[in-house]
């Protein structure tokens, strides 16, 4: 068998990689998109997609070019002690502010929508809890939980746009070009950072058992995670139109509201409430054990578990910085989703690039 | 064993709080505290600018077993207060119980208050947490919410508002002459760029009253205090004329209440509702009553179903011509009863009388719009925009005024009349 402890197969990464980034489909993002891509904002993360598909190739090339070694310490091989570390920095921050977004997104909504009268804090600590406990298990209990959720899920986002939402009309995707072609090709470059997970693949890629499976992981995850998205985006489009999504803060759950399962008249609100948690439980475990390891690795540390209570910590503090949930939603907008290429295509893209200038590679 | 034993320790301590805090042990509220709001009725209130709010509460422990039927007791609450929030906080002041409104399934508007605006309402259908926006919504035609609240009751079904919420789905189902909408349905409306409200409309009609299941009348509740009109309570001594039939206020759901810019605009009722369900594309099934020289003069039922609609919009500058192409089949009813010719020509002639009826009832009701409503009531927004090619175009676009003048024609084909499995025609006849 060969097993590997402590790593993954391909189709546990995949599965793992696609559970976090569709999570943002069930977040405010389709509300994000809505906002800048109108009527055709179901076209932006098929172009960013599309764009994504190339900007992981430096990326992946970089780990190619440095087998065995992680992102932290093949960025030190590319451009030395110092620039590495603060380029593996860089990366850690931009893992940390996710996580606590994510964390105040979540939190927020779950406690204003599902349970009003427990305060919010509590639900903060209890999903943190879990998401460090999860992490501490290590990246074989996630791959193994994500490949478990994968079929509840795939039914779930098949119920979404089949079920009976009233009056849903596809003629609401029109006109088609939504804020113009050429406005729609600058969103689709901007919003690349809605496939930043994959840098958490570039960190995850020693610990798959076949570290050359990285590549086909990524297309399946771009893939995997542009249909989900494409299709939530769809199926909001179609039954709140451009105006309504605006305001509402998670189309998603509205949407779950009104999808009825035919004549039973159930609503499918307790099944995504409880996908909902599990979704975002394994997005932050994902994203905790991402950002633990990678500053392990970047500050030469031999286990990353001491980091986790810090990480956590660090992803708490940072959830109560936003004054609300609206300033939340912004920041997200602007650091994640936007910003968020940049850190996750541009930086590896550019180590990668040094690394060939300086003809760099692994002894 | 230690490292499985702190794994063990360290997940107890994580399900502990999940367990109690969020499992719903926090702040807990029993069963019995709640009280379900089953439906709402908004009307103006008598401040200006403020809302008077009906609900009708479900008693869960007075529900009793007549005969086998079950009859549920219901308490009607009233408040008034400048929001609906704030309308529903003063009446929570007023029971001992916490209301909920997770299982409200009507929501009845009153006309003034309709007549006023709808803008008070949508904040709250926004944001309330337990307001499910596939609820029911409808306008009572000429009264207020609160007496349809007391009035609405069905004979099959012993809980009101379900009844009122079924009785609104099947009359626009079946019969085409109401309008199923919901929160969502007005919220999209209100939100989307030259579209316009439509609900449906509520009457309260004298009827029959129905026999009591018993003669203690274990009744529904508040609603039927407020609901009876009287009648038939005078003594009937020897001599006495015949004491009149008992009657009561019940509810129909016949008609669309037709809004432009939040406020009623007009309701329409009968063919004119059934009209517009075959223009607006929510026509399922439905019935006309033909009169002319292909039916002998004499009245002939038709029930409408295969409807299939075809909208083809263009759009030339600030103009736009509608070419609206409706398909349908009919069954005519008690056609040989009635003496109608039945031959392949005599059917001709009805299909070509049915098609010009229901044109004519096309034409009439997308003038109405036109001129009365002054907004699109259709949804051919939905047509329209596709004739743009970005999204700022289509919004700086003038579309209520491109739809008051818009060139809109009218062509029905009626495929097929079918006489009814009572009739019997030429072909099969001796």
């Amino acid at each position: 068998m060969n097993i590997k402890q402590g790593h993954i197969d391909g189709r546990q990464a995949t599965a793992l990689l696609w559970l976090a980034a569709s999570s943002k489909a069930l977040l405010v993002v389709p509300a994000l998109l809505v906002g800048e891509g109108f009527s055709a904002s179901w076209l932006i993360p098929l172009g960013s997609a599309t764009i994504v598909a190339a900007a992981v190739l430096p990326g992946l090339a970089l780990m190619k070019r440095f087998p065995g070694r992680s992102l932290a310490g093949a960025a030190e091989e590319a451009v030395g002690p110092i620039a590495g570390r603060a380029a593996g920095l860089v990366l850690a921050a931009f893992l940390a502010t996710d996580a606590a977004l994510v964390l105040r997104q979540f939190s927020d909504t779950f406690g204003s929508v599902i349970l009003p009268r427990t305060p919010i804090p509590v639900i903060t600590l209890v999903l943190v809890l879990t998401a460090v406990y999860s992490a501490y298990t290590g990246l074989e209990s996630i791959g193994r939980l994500s490949m478990f959720l994968v079929p509840w899920l795939l039914s779930f986002y098949a119920l979404v746009p089949t079920g009976g939402a009233p009056d849903p009309s596809l003629a609401r995707l029109l006109p088609f070009w939504g804020p113009g072609p050429g406005n729609l090709a600058v969103q689709a470059l901007e919003h690349t950072g809605l496939y930043s997970e994959l840098l958490t693949l570039l960190i995850l890629i020693p610990y798959l058992r076949k570290p050359a499976a990285g590549r086909s992981v990524a297309f399946w995850v771009i893939g995997l995670t542009a249909a989900v998205m494409t299709l939530v985006q769809v199926a909001v489009l179609a039954t709140f139109d451009v105006l309504g999504p605006d305001r509402l803060l998670y189309p998603a759950i509205h949407l779950v509201h009104l999808v009825t399962l035919g004549r039973l008249d159930a609503s499918i609100e307790p099944l995504f409430i409880l996908i909902w948690v599990l979704i975002v439980t394994v997005k932050l475990s994902v994203v905790l054990w991402t950002l633990s390891t990678h500053l392990a690795e970047t500050l030469r540390l031999p286990q990353f578990k001491p980091l986790l209570p810090i990480v956590a910590v660090i992803a708490l503090a940072g959830s109560l910085l936003p004054g609300g949930l609206q300033q939340t939603n912004n920041l997200y907008h602007v650091t994640v989703t936007h910003v968020g290429g940049a850190a996750v295509f541009v930086l590896p893209g550019l180590l990668w690039l040094a690394a060939v200038l300086r003809g760099r590679r692994a002894a | 064993m230690t490292r499985r034993l702190a794994a063990l320790l360290a997940l107890l301590l994580v399900l502990a709080p999940t367990a109690f805090l969020v499992g719903g042990c926090w702040d807990l509220r029993e069963l019995d505290d709640w009280a379900f709001v089953t439906m709402i009725g908004l009307d103006k209130g008598a401040q200006p600018g403020w809302l008077r709010l009906s609900v009708l509460v479900q008693l869960p422990g007075s529900v009793s077993g007549v005969g086998g039927r079950v009859t549920p007791a219901f308490a009607r609450l009233t408040s008034e207060g400048p929001t609906l929030f704030d309308a529903d906080r003063r009446l929570e002041e007023l029971t001992g119980g916490f209301l909920t409104y997770s299982h409200t399934q009507a929501i009845v508007i009153g006309e003034e208050l309709a007549k006023e605006g709808l803008e008070a309402l949508f904040d709250s259908f926004r944001r309330s947490r337990e307001l499910h926006h596939t609820i029911t919504l409808a306008m009572a035609d000429g009264v207020t919410a609160e007496e349809v609240l007391a009035s609405a009751r069905g004979e099959l079904d012993p809980f009101p508002a379900t009844y009122l919420s079924r009785l609104v789905t099947k009359t626009q189902a079946e019969y085409g002459e109401s309008s199923a909408s919901c929160i969502h349905c007005v919220l999209l409306a209100e939100a989307a760029h030259g579209q316009e409200i439509v609900l449906a409309l509520i009457k309260l009609a004298q009827k029959p009253a129905s026999p009591s299941p018993s003669s203690g009348g274990a009744g529904s509740g508040g609603g039927s205090a407020g609901g009876k009109s009287g009648g038939g309570e005078a003594g009937a001594g020897a001599g006495a004329p015949e004491p009149a039939a008992p009657v009561e206020r019940r509810v129909e759901a016949t008609g669309i209440a037709l809004f432009r810019g939040l406020r009623l605009a007009v309701k329409i009722t009968g063919e004119q509702a059934l009209a517009f369900n075959l223009v607006s594309g929510q026509f399922d099934r439905g019935r006309v009553v033909l009169n002319g020289a292909a039916t002998g003069g004499k009245d002939l039922s038709v029930a409408l179903s295969h409807y299939e609609r075809d909208v083809k919009l263009e759009r030339n500058g600030p103009s736009i011509e509608v070419k609206l192409k409706v398909r349908l089949k009919g069954l005519a009813e008690g056609a040989s009863a009635a003496g109608v010719d039945l031959t392949p020509e005599g059917i001709g002639a009805i299909k070509a009388l049915a098609g010009s009826k229901l044109s004519e009832m096309m034409s009439g009701i997308i003038t109405l719009a036109q001129t009365q409503v002054g907004g699109d009531v259709f949804d051919f927004q939905l047509h329209g925009r596709g004739t743009f090619r970005t999204w700022p175009e289509w919004m700086a676009y003038d579309w209520d005024r491109a739809f008051r003048e818009a060139k809109v024609s009218v062509e029905v084909e009626v495929m097929e009349i079918r006489p009814g499995l009572t009739t019997q025609t030429q072909e099969y006849g001796p």
